[in-house]
């Protein structure tokens, strides 16, 4: 924390103050009153988005809410300035970036799970609801206690079943589970079985994949999700879908999340690459896809913090 | 703590008899008023802290200080004015979205014998979850408290009920054998409840009262629910 001592005339002026902060403190800061004597800090940053088509890359001007407060308080003619000092600042707008990103990550979400149930890893733990599905597609019916033999006590076979009915794929009649409505539905659309069944599982995922990862614990996904919103937040952040490098990537990723620390990074975003998520172009590079692009740039922006960080709306 | 009370899973105790005392919203609009006063009178009961016990009036006017005009629930901008009526020894909290709320801190909340039963916001919804009218039947949305969650069902208090009842609009399930829709105990599953918590227009949040740091809740439950 720092202390400053400054005229009246300074501290009774949003600019004035600003300015002497900016002077005093980081250059970089911005102010907002929230009381008569109290200011939220603000930081601004200047991104870098690298872009293959463009030398030099794309810049964009951030607005990250470090969360920290000045107070001023009058001691005779002069106002003393508490709050954070440069360091803090520095702290707690990289923590602001972060979670900033983390919070696009979610609006990332709705268009990506027909995408990830491509990618093999997810797919094989999908393999049982994968194989509810095509037994309820080829035989009309599972028996529920058989099945749950199948599967060791305390997996998510039960959540599984729960989840299949809540969403109305399939419904329990005497032991049996039979196809549900949206199973019906889903199958007269979809002759072929396979993409029928894969259709179901990116539908389920998109319908419930908060709950598959942070209730029944779906980690698997994770480094997939942080490597999409690796490119995607970059493509927020430039308002297009620049081609980038794999260490453009890493880079991006370690920006927001560390350094990856399950699998490996270049496998994982070739996984990425064949599940359609990004394309990868003829020089190894990345570029993102619009159908992922539009609607997830529309969602996030729609978030205050998102806009506010990105000039959308007034700060 | 009073009676050992304290020292048990709150998620084990029967919904039911925990909502006995609790009190229904007073207006159309004044959700987080009723969940904030149950929690906190629940807690005050609970580790027999009087001091807890603050009045519904006083909280209309922290966080309604203008009734008439209707309030989107949301992550908490009258805390710090809730939190000035709380005893030095315990504090209001919140994690949103931006702060990387996720169910597993919700869950942590909902065990940790020291702390109030967590608030969370749920979409608009979910009226099309409780009513036999959509989810433009209010379009406003909502918080509810939540009493027990596994990983297929888990049940709430919803203060709007004894209203939807009244209505004659109300479908929800009850709690089997615990209490009456219309008493507020709703059973939701799970995988819906966590959607619906995800979709509220302000991003996931919840609410919770505990002991303010030096009595160890918050860091035992930092490390639990990141871990």
């Amino acid at each position: 924390m720092t202390t400053l001592s400054a005229p009246l005339s300074i501290v009774r002026s949003d600019v004035s103050l600003q300015a002497f902060l900016r002077w005093n403190v980081a250059r970089n800061l911005r102010i907002k009153r929230r009381s008569p004597n109290e200011w939220s800090c603000f930081v601004e940053t200047q991104e870098e988005v690298e872009d293959a088509r463009r030398p030099g890359g794309i810049s964009r001007r951030l607005v990250l809410d470090t969360g920290l407060v000045y107070h001023v308080q009058r001691r005779g003619r002069r106002g003393v300035v508490h709050g954070p000092g440069s360091r803090e600042l520095s702290v707690s707008a990289r923590g602001a970036y972060r979670r900033l990103a983390s919070s696009a990550e979610s609006a990332l979400l709705p268009d990506l799970f027909e995408r990830l149930v491509h990618v093999s890893v997810v797919e094989v733990a999908m393999g049982p609801l994968q194989s509810i599905l095509t037994d309820l597609s080829a035989d009309g019916r599972v028996d529920v206690t058989k099945s749950r033999r199948r599967y060791r006590s305390g997996s998510n076979f039960d959540a599984y079943l729960g989840l299949l009915t809540e969403l109305g794929y399939a419904a329990k009649e005497e032991g049996l589970l039979v196809p549900g409505p949206a199973f019906r539905a889903a199958r007269e659309q979809r002759s072929e079985e396979y993409a029928a069944v894969h259709w179901m599982m990116g539908d389920i995922l998109r319908q419930r994949g908060t709950y598959m990862r942070e209730v029944l614990h779906w980690n698997m996904m994770l480094p997939y999700l942080r490597w999409t919103n690796a490119y995607y937040w970059r493509a927020l952040e430039a308002n297009s879908l620049p081609l980038m490098s794999l260490k453009g990537l890493q880079e991006s990723y370690s920006g927001i999340y560390g350094t990856p620390t399950h699998g490996h990074p270049t496998t994982q975003v070739m996984r990425l690459a064949n599940a359609q998520v990004f394309h990868r172009q003829s020089q190894g590079q990345y570029e993102g896809d619009p159908e992922i692009f539009g609607p997830y740039s529309q969602r996030a922006s729609e978030r205050p913090e998102i806009a506010e960080a990105l000039g959308l709306i007034a700060s | 703590m009073a009676d050992g009370i304290g020292s048990e899973d709150k998620s084990l105790r029967p919904p039911g008899q925990v909502v006995r005392r609790f009190s229904f919203q007073h207006v159309e609009t004044d959700c987080e008023v009723a969940q904030c006063f149950n929690i906190l009178h629940e807690l005050s009961d609970r580790l027999a802290v009087p001091g807890l016990r603050i009045p519904y009036d006083e909280l209309i006017a922290a966080i309604l200080p203008n009734a008439a005009a209707p309030v989107q629930p949301g992550p908490a901008k009258w805390l710090p004015k809730v939190q000035r009526k709380l005893p030095q020894a315990f504090r209001i909290r919140a994690r949103s979205d931006v702060d990387r709320a996720r169910w597993p801190l919700v869950q942590a909340v909902l065990r940790n014998p020291d702390t109030s039963y967590p608030i969370i916001g749920v979409s608009s919804e979910y009226w099309a979850q409780v009513t036999t009218k959509g989810d433009n039947y209010r379009g406003l949305d909502h918080d509810l408290i939540l009493m027990q969650s596994d990983r297929i069902t888990s049940v709430v208090f919803d203060s709007f009920a004894s209203k939807l009842a009244g209505r004659g609009i109300f479908k929800a399930r009850a709690k089997k054998g615990s209490s009456t829709p219309a008493r507020g105990v709703i059973q939701i599953p799970t995988p819906r409840l966590v959607t619906l918590w995800e979709q509220a227009k302000t991003g996931k949040y919840v609410i919770w009262i505990e002991r303010a740091a030096g009595g160890g809740t918050q860091l035992d439950l930092d490390r639990e629910w990141k871990s």
